[in-house]
Parts: structure tokens; sequence; C-alpha cells
């Protein structure tokens, strides 16, 4: 028995972490397009590369020497972005409409190139809304038409800002949180497994209320002092299945991002080959004087 | 259906009038204790009939009048032959006296495996599970049963179980046909069964009797020792971290036994001066103890009333400890205060089952139960500050507990009733009432007359289940034997009512002498989920119940198994299995457990399982070396509507290889050696591999997300580990065990680096 043991022992306990390597192809940064085509506003870029997971950083480099294209949906070729300035790319002179798909097309020295699709939804149909003061609360009723023949997603924030000297044109921030009880809101929380609906922007597709007249009401303190100048800027936007999917799991993503107990969370993208999101949205905007 | 029925009854009956027969019956014992013999055979070899004794170790056989030599057998003890005339039904107890000590191990009176309409089942003998290389000195059945094919640990040291692709709450743990819920020690290294105190352990991943119910993937039944009814004894053991003893013995000889067993770990103990001298020199008053450790105690309580009526009294009782005190003390404008602060949590089940077996007559026998089961956890903190002898009056008091936990009480009315040789009729009914806390925090605060004591969290949730179930397991013909029955069960909770038929069958064809094919089908019903974000089976994993909004859980396993008796006492075992799971829960993308602002069936998302797979199970038997090598090709996946971009995802624990060489030789009576190898492919997880800027807008600004590219995207290395164990035998000194440990490529996320 003594010569099993001797045998034996040379094996005895130990224990190993190993170190694992990865695959290059794993590390291999990516191009990461973000942007926003809405007929309301430029077309606007940004674009920079990915890192991997353990390179310390808080912004990926920029990149400034892609060439971004954008098609319309028979890939016809709308025209070239210009670089502005860190990775932001404008497309002056031309604009987006609603209803129509566009695809943009990314290369970069170094990278795959990615593309991407988006489509312009139509504008919020016959909007209509109505504030009321109640104590501290300030309510907006806000009713629109549903398009019954599409999905649609809404996207909504109201910001109140005062004037002042120093504000941008002349105003200020004041309060940017809004609230709302309804059920098309509270889906929305219910998908991200947060009981808060109160946030600084909300959104919500139609699926309680598909192709009816819809009403919903949101509230917000009421942060104007005597004296104050206040206006409440209403956007109320549609936007794109992707930019909605993006919404949502963004927001899921970073509630619990700190909690290590948290489930992983993916993010949406829609860009073939890279990161980030084309989002397509088109906005009612009004401003409210009070 | 009614049709199939009537010709069952049509050919029982027919069986029942041919000829003049009688029945034979009673229980099977261990000549030396009195044990029940669970599954020890009796055979008619004249006539190529017999029975299997169940696990109260009572039998029945129908025989025509006349004389017949009768054999009664078992595995480790000597084969006993009856010559008896029967002419009327009678009664007759059999005590087997064991081999010896033999210089090999030799099987002899167990039924074949290609006998046997059992398919995806396993016997686990103690005998080998007390022979096997062991963590820290602590045998296991748990971790034994890792080592069989289809079934795999899911991480290392882990003592859960996952079967054929289910999860950790899909198996039906009963000790003494009570359910467990949570059979783990420390953390999850060892399980809650202290071997010493267990008799008898059956494993079934697939083709389940209809007995069986309440979980999809797997049912482990153990059946503890009744008690030495002859003379008492015992054995006890020093271990690296336990001590533990076991005893038994009769009450009344041959009347009432009992058996009662306990082991404690003594980490806490042995942490308690190192402590003390860390305390001594951290040159501050601030004082710091903390410790864990678990317990528990089987006990059991066996009466024989008389031939047609036993009783037995079982108990469990198991807690885990891990405590953390510290105190401090500070001067105040001239005054000493002291400040203490304590936290930790404890969990643990409490079991308890009385049970009374009786005869009707030869042919019918009875089970009733009544059973008690409590599962709690709790973790909390408290601190406490007050001026030198002012104790009673504290400035400060706060105290959180988060308890959760799930109480059982239950009752089953089972019959086995057996017309002839070739019936085996089961049938019974069961109710259990669950009381399901999810989750309550208590929070008191007393600051100098302010106080506040309030508690809040999850209401407790109340559900009835009930079941009734019959099958025949019954030979068709010589070749063809079938186990065919149906489980119905209904579960009732917030006035939302379950129910669900479950068919079951299995069928044997006989091949030639050796061999044979088997094939199943089982749908089993699950009405309870467990709320998990972990792998290794933490006390704060949550039991909860299907519910108005989440539904219940439902399995259906195809097999098809092909087994065959070799030379040598080598025998093969192979089989291939289709399993769907349907309303499994997984936590949504970023819900945490820790998230107690929302009811739990807000962090769900209920979806499907798929697995299938290959099992191969070569073991020896017989001679001075035995062991198995399993092997296990399988491929588990999931699919959620709203996880992964609803696409399928591979299950973490998919594990496309899983070998397993088990290997114990005897070299004498004195010493015997242990081996096991473990092999498997490495499990998926999600990590997150590249990050990138997001979109800024109103809200984010200059925020990265971390990209998670699919779930369970990435594939750990393959992983193996060897232990080997020597036992050395000493009449006086009992059992010395030494262990080896040689683990090689055991990964964590952790190390992985660019």
């Amino acid at each position: 028995m003594i010569r099993y043991i001797s045998i034996v022992f040379p094996l005895i306990a130990f224990s190993c972490e190993k170190e694992v390597h990865l695959d290059n192809e794993i590390k291999t940064p990516r191009i990461t397009v973000n942007g926003i085509l809405d007929p309301e506003h430029s077309i606007e870029l940004e674009i920079s590369e990915s890192a991997f997971i353990l390179q310390s950083g808080f912004k990926m480099p920029a990149l400034e020497n892609a060439k971004a294209l954008l098609y319309d949906s028979d890939y016809n070729l709308l025209g070239e972005f210009e670089h502005e300035t860190l990775g932001v790319y404008y497309l002056p002179g031309v604009q987006v409409v609603s209803e129509s798909t566009y695809f943009i097309k990314v290369s970069c020295p170094g990278f795959n190139d990615v593309t991407s699709k988006t489509i312009v939804p139509r504008a919020p149909i016959n909007v209509d809304y109505q504030m009321q003061f109640k104590d501290d609360i300030v309510s907006y009723q806000i009713s629109f038409q549903d398009d019954a023949a599409e999905v649609n997603y809404y996207w909504v924030s109201i910001v109140q800002m005062k004037k002042t000297e120093y504000g941008f044109n002349g105003f200020s921030d004041i309060n940017r949180h809004i609230c709302s009880n309804n059920v098309a809101v509270e889906n929305q929380s219910e998908i991200i497994g947060e009981a808060s609906i109160c946030d600084k922007f909300l959104f919500f597709s139609d699926q309680t209320f598909n192709g009816n007249a819809f009403q919903i009401n949101f509230d917000q303190s009421n942060s104007k002092e005597a004296n104050d100048t206040v206006i409440s800027i209403l956007n109320f936007k549609s936007v794109s299945e992707d930019y909605y999917k993006y919404l949502i799991t963004r927001e899921a993503y970073a509630s619990h991002q700190q909690d290590p107990f948290a489930q992983p969370g993916q993010v949406h993208t829609n860009i073939e080959n890279g990161f980030g999101i084309l989002a397509g949205s088109n906005t009612f905007s009004d401003t409210i004087y009070w | 259906m009614k049709r199939s029925i009537l010709l069952l009854f049509t050919v029982i009956a027919f069986n029942g009038f041919a000829q003049t027969k009688h029945t034979i019956s009673g229980y099977i014992k261990d000549a030396e204790t009195g044990e029940a013999l669970i599954g020890a055979k009796v055979y008619v070899p004249a006539l190529s009939v017999g029975a299997i004794a169940n696990v109260y170790g009572f039998y029945s056989l129908t025989l025509p009048e006349g004389n017949h030599e009768i054999t009664y057998s078992f595995v480790g003890k000597t084969p006993s032959k009856k010559l008896v005339t029967l002419d009327a039904d009678m009664s007759l107890n059999i005590d087997l006296t064991p081999t010896g000590m033999l210089d090999e191990v030799v099987v002899t009176g167990e039924v074949k495996q290609h006998e046997s309409t059992d398919m995806s089942t396993t016997d686990l003998p103690m005998s080998k599970v007390k022979s096997l290389p062991v963590l820290l000195g602590e045998v296991d059945i748990i971790k034994t049963a890792q080592l069989l094919p289809g079934i795999s640990s899911g991480s290392e040291g882990s003592s859960v179980i996952y079967v054929r692709g289910g999860g950790p709450d899909q198996n039906l743990i009963l000790l003494d046909g009570v359910p467990i819920y949570n059979a783990n020690h420390l953390f999850g290294f060892f399980s809650v069964f202290n071997a010493d105190a267990i008799n008898n352990v059956k494993i079934i991943k697939g083709g389940f009797p209809a007995e069986y119910g309440g979980r999809i993937s797997s049912v482990i039944d153990i059946r503890m020792k009744e008690g030495d009814m002859k003379k008492i004894h015992g054995e006890g053991s020093v271990g690296i971290i336990s001590s533990k003893f076991m005893i038994n013995g009769p009450i009344i000889k041959d009347k009432t036994s009992f058996m009662i067993s306990a082991r404690r770990t003594y980490l806490d103990i042995l942490a308690k001066p190192f402590i003390a001298l860390a305390n001594q020199n951290n040159g501050s008053s601030d004082k710091v103890s903390g410790g864990y450790f678990f317990y528990d105690v089987n006990m059991k309580i066996n009466h024989i009333i008389n031939d047609k009526n036993r009783i037995y009294f079982s108990a469990y009782l198991g807690d885990d400890k891990f405590y953390v005190n510290s105190t401090y003390d500070y001067e105040s404008n001239g005054k000493t205060y002291y400040e203490e602060s304590s936290g930790g949590l404890s969990w643990g089940n409490k079991i308890m089952a009385l049970r009374w077996n009786h005869q009707f007559g030869p042919k019918l026998f009875a089970n009733t139960t009544l059973n008690y089961s409590d599962y709690k956890f709790k973790t909390g903190f408290a601190l406490k500050s007050y001026e030198e002898g002012k104790e009673n009056t504290p400035e400060q008091n706060f105290s959180f507990d988060y308890l959760s936990g799930i109480t059982d009480w239950g009752g089953t009315m089972h019959f086995s009733y057996y017309p002839n040789p070739n019936h085996k009729i089961e049938f019974g009914v069961g109710e259990i009432y669950h009381t399901f806390k999810p989750g309550v925090n208590q929070f008191k605060y007393d600051n100098s007359g302010a106080t506040l004591d309030t508690v809040y969290g999850g209401r407790r949730v109340y559900a009835h289940e009930f079941y009734g179930f019959v099958q025949d397991d019954f030979k068709i013909n010589r070749r063809i034997m079938a186990n065919v029955g149906l489980h119905f069960s209904n579960f009732i909770v917030r006035e939302k009512y379950y129910n669900a038929l479950q068919p079951r069958a299995a069928f044997n064809f006989l091949l030639d002498e050796k061999s044979s094919l088997k094939v199943s089908y089982s749908r089993m019903a699950q009405y309870l989920h467990l709320l998990t974000n972990t792998t290794i089976g933490l006390p704060t994993d949550l039991w909860v119940p299907a519910t108005d909004t989440i539904p219940f859980q439902i399995g259906d396993q195809y097999a098809l198994g092909y087994t065959r008796e070799l030379e040598k006492g080598y025998r093969i075992t192979t089989e291939a299995y289709y399993k769907q799971m349907n309303n499994m829960i997984e936590y949504k993308e970023g819900a945490s457990f820790f998230d107690t602002s929302n009811d739990w069936e807000q962090l769900v998302e209920v979806g499907k399982g798929f697995s299938y797979g290959l099992e191969v199970l070569l073991e020896k038997r017989t001679g001075k070396t035995t062991g198995w090598i399993g092997y296990t090709l399988s491929w588990t996946n999931r699919k959620f509507e709203n996880l992964n971009n609803g696409d399928i995802f591979p299950y973490r624990y998919d594990s496309r290889h899983d070998i397993s060489v088990v290997v114990t030789h005897k070299f004498n009576d004195k010493i015997d050696v242990g081996l096991v190898w473990v092999f498997s492919t490495g499990n998926a997880v999600t990590l997150a591999l590249q990050q990138y800027n997001a979109l800024d807008d109103e809200y984010y600004f200059n925020s990265v997300v971390e990209h998670v590219d699919e779930r369970n995207n990435y594939r750990m290395p393959s992983y193996h580990r060897l232990d080997l164990g020597v036992n050395i035998h000493k009449k006086k000194m009992g059992t010395s065990h030494l262990e080896f440990w040689i683990v090689q490529c055991l990964q964590s996320p952790e190390s992985i680096l660019p």
C-alpha cells in the first residue's frame, strides 16, 4: 500500500486558476454609430470605435476619418456626411421626411464596414394638449389619434424652464421630471422591471389603445417661484421600433448597472457588424408660456 | 381508451379466476438489524414469476395452489430458499443474513435492469457512496449522484444538481416521502443528508412512475434507516470540519426500534482562538467575533403493532448559521459609550412524517402518511449604542431582518394491490397545503424614545396542491412489460385553479435473456418555481408558487434505452432522451433579487426549455474492482420571448460532453481506495466583451454600454478533476480516510485576461 501512496503522493492536492486568453476577434474594436433621423432636426451621426471590455476609459475614441453615406429606400445615395469635430458628422442640405426608410453605410480604415437602416415614422396625429394647475402640480393632458395601420411608439418630454440672464436662449431648466400613471406607461415599467413611472422622459407603445384616439396625462411638480417667467417645452415624438427597443433595453440596463446581482442586460442595436443605434423619430413640439 | 381499460381488467380477472390461487405475503428484513430490505427479490424458479419488496420491505406474490420453492434474495445477503405448501393465503416474513466480509463484492439477488420497466433509474448503493473520495471527509449522496450520466453539479463543489437540462428547482427530493426544499449546507457545498442515517437512495431521471409528481426533471427518493430491531449499536466519526454519530437499536426487541444521528461542524469553534488573538493584537477597542456552523439531526422510531400494522415517525432538523458580532467603546464628555452590532444569516429545514402501514389483506398494502415540512431563511443586522451602565435604556437601538420560507402540511394515502404475479397496481391520493412566505422585511428603530416597528414586503401566499394517481406495472407477455399510469394534480392559489392530467408509460421489450429495449414517455407538472440568480443554491433562493399571472411548469420527456448484462459483472446501459419544459421562469434582463421595490412576478419572464442527449453507463458490479464510466452527450437550450431578443440561447449548464470515471478497489479487509475522474465541457456564461458609447440624449450623456452579444455567449474552457481516496479500516479505530484532490482548469470569469 505504501508503494501505491508514494506513487500518488506527488499528485497531492493542488488547485489552480488558469488564465483564459480570449480570441483576438473578440477583442477587435468595431465601429459605433449613433444618430437620430428626425425631420425637425439636422442629420447628425456620432461615430466612434468600441473597445475591449477590460480596456479602461470613460469615452471610446471618436473616429474622425470615417466615411458615412446616407441612402434612401431605393439605395439612391443622398449624400456623404461631413466630419465636424470629435466624431460628430453632419449631412448638410438634406432633410429626412416622414414615413420613409433610410440606410447608412459607414466605413473607416482598419474596421469592418457597418450598415444600418431605420424608418422615420409619421408624426403624432391630431395632437392637442391642455394644461392644468392644482396645488403644486402641473398637469398636462395630451390627446392624439393613433394610426391603426401600424404599431406605433411614442416618446414624451416636458421641460420647465425659467427666464434667466445666463441660460440658453435666456432660459434655464428648472424641472424635467414627469410622471404618469397611465397603463400604457405602466406597461413600459413592467418591461423594465421598475416600479417607478416617473422619469425625465417617458415612452410607450400603442399596445393598449391601437388605432384609437388616446389621451394621456403627465404630472409635473410646479417649480415656478414668484416673479418667475416660466415656459414648458413639450416634445412629443413618434419613434421607430428600433429606437423604442433601444430605449427600453437601455433603461433596464442602466437601472441596475451598479447591482452586481442583477442579470446581464442586452442593449438593442441595429448596426450590422458594429454597435449603436440608428433611430428614427418625428417630433411634435410646442412651447407653452405661463 | 375505454376499450384498453376494459381489456386490461378482463386480462387481470381472467388471470385471477383461471385456477385456484393463493397469496403469500410478508416483510423481508435484514436478519441482523431488522431493517427493511428495499427492493429484495422474491422468485419462484419453477414458474419464472417473482415480486419485489417495496420501500417498507413488503412483498406479495400470488401463486397456484401447491408446493413451491421460493427464493428470497438481496444484494450482500445470503439467499434464502423456502419450500412452502400453498393451500391458503399465508404470511411469511423473511430475515436474510449477511454474506459476511467478502474479499470481493458479489452482487446477487438484485433485480436486473433489463427485467424491469424502470427506466432512467438508478439505485445508489450506500456502500458505494461511502467508499468514494469525499470533500473534507463528508460523505455526500448528492455528490455521488452527480457522477451519474445526465446529472451535473453545475459548478465545482456544489451540492445542487441539474438533471437532463432541468433547473435545480425541478428535482423532487424526498426524505422518507417528504419533500425537502433547500437540501444544502454550507452555501451549497454539502447536502443535508447524513449518509449514516440513510438506508436507500433511488434516483429517477425520466420514465417517471405515476406515483411521483410535483417536479418535472427528477425524483430523488431517499429512505432513512429504521433502526436495529435486535441490538443497540452505533457509529461515529471525527472529520476535518465536522463530527457525527449515529445510534440505533430496539426500544422493545423485535417490536420497536429507534435511530438517531447527528452531526455538527466546528469551524466556528476552531476559529475562536484565532479571532481572540486577532482582537488582542489589533490595538483598538474594536472587538470582532464571528463564525459559521451547521448541524443536522435525523431520527426515526419504528413500531410494529401487529402483523398487519406498523407505524413510523421520522424527523429531520437542520440549521446553518453564519454570524458576525462586533463591539466598540469610546469616551465622550467623560463618559464611556458602547456600540454593539451584529449581523448574519441562518437557514434550515424541519421535516416530520408519521406513517402508518396497513395490510388490508395479502394482496392489498396501504401506506398513509401525514407530513410537515418547513424551510426558513433569515438574515439581518442590529445596532445598539448605550452609555456605560445604561444598557437597558439604549440611546439607539436599530434592527433589520429579512425572512422568507415555505411551510407544507400534507397527507397521502398510497395503496399497492398485487392481483397476480403479472400485475402490480398502485393508486393513491395526496394533498399538500403550502404557505409561501416570499420575503418579509422587519424594521425596528428606537432612538431615545422615538420608536418605529414596522413590517413590509411580500405577502404570504396560501395554496392547495392535490393529486391522485393510478398505475399498473404488468407483463403483457413473456417478452414485453409495461408500466402505464396516470397522475392527476390540481393547484389552487389566489382563487386560480390549475389542473393537469399527466400520462406516464414505460415499456420494456426483452430482446434475449440479457438485454432489453426500453421506451418511455412521461408528462410532469410542477406548481412551484424557484427564484434564483445564483448558481450554487444559496439560501436566498426563493420558492414561489404558480400564480394567476405566472403559470405552472409542464415537462414532457421521451426516452429510448437499451441495457445489456455483460460477462464478469459488467453492464451497459444507453439512453437517448428528449425533454421539453414549458413555463419556466428566468429573471428579466437587468432584474435583481435585491430589488425589493417590485413584486417578484414583475421581475421574471416565462419561457421554454429544451434538452436532448445520449447517455452511456458502463458498470462493473462485481469483483475487487468495481465502479462505472458514464458519458453524456447533450444539448440544452432556453427560449424566452423577452430574453435574448426572443432567440434560442444555451442554458448556462449546457454541457456537450460529460464523462465520469468512478472506481473503487478493495485490496483487502483493511484497505480500499476510491478514484473519481470527471470531465466536463465548460459552462456557457454571459460576458460583455465590448464596450461602446451610447446615444447621447436628454437623460444619458457620455454613457458607455457594455455589450452582450447573446445570453450565455461565451463558453468556458473544459474542466476536469481527479479525486483519490484511501480508506483504512481498523477494527478498534473504525475507518480512517485520506483524500487527494487534483484539479485542472478550474476557471472563473474573473480569471479572464486580455
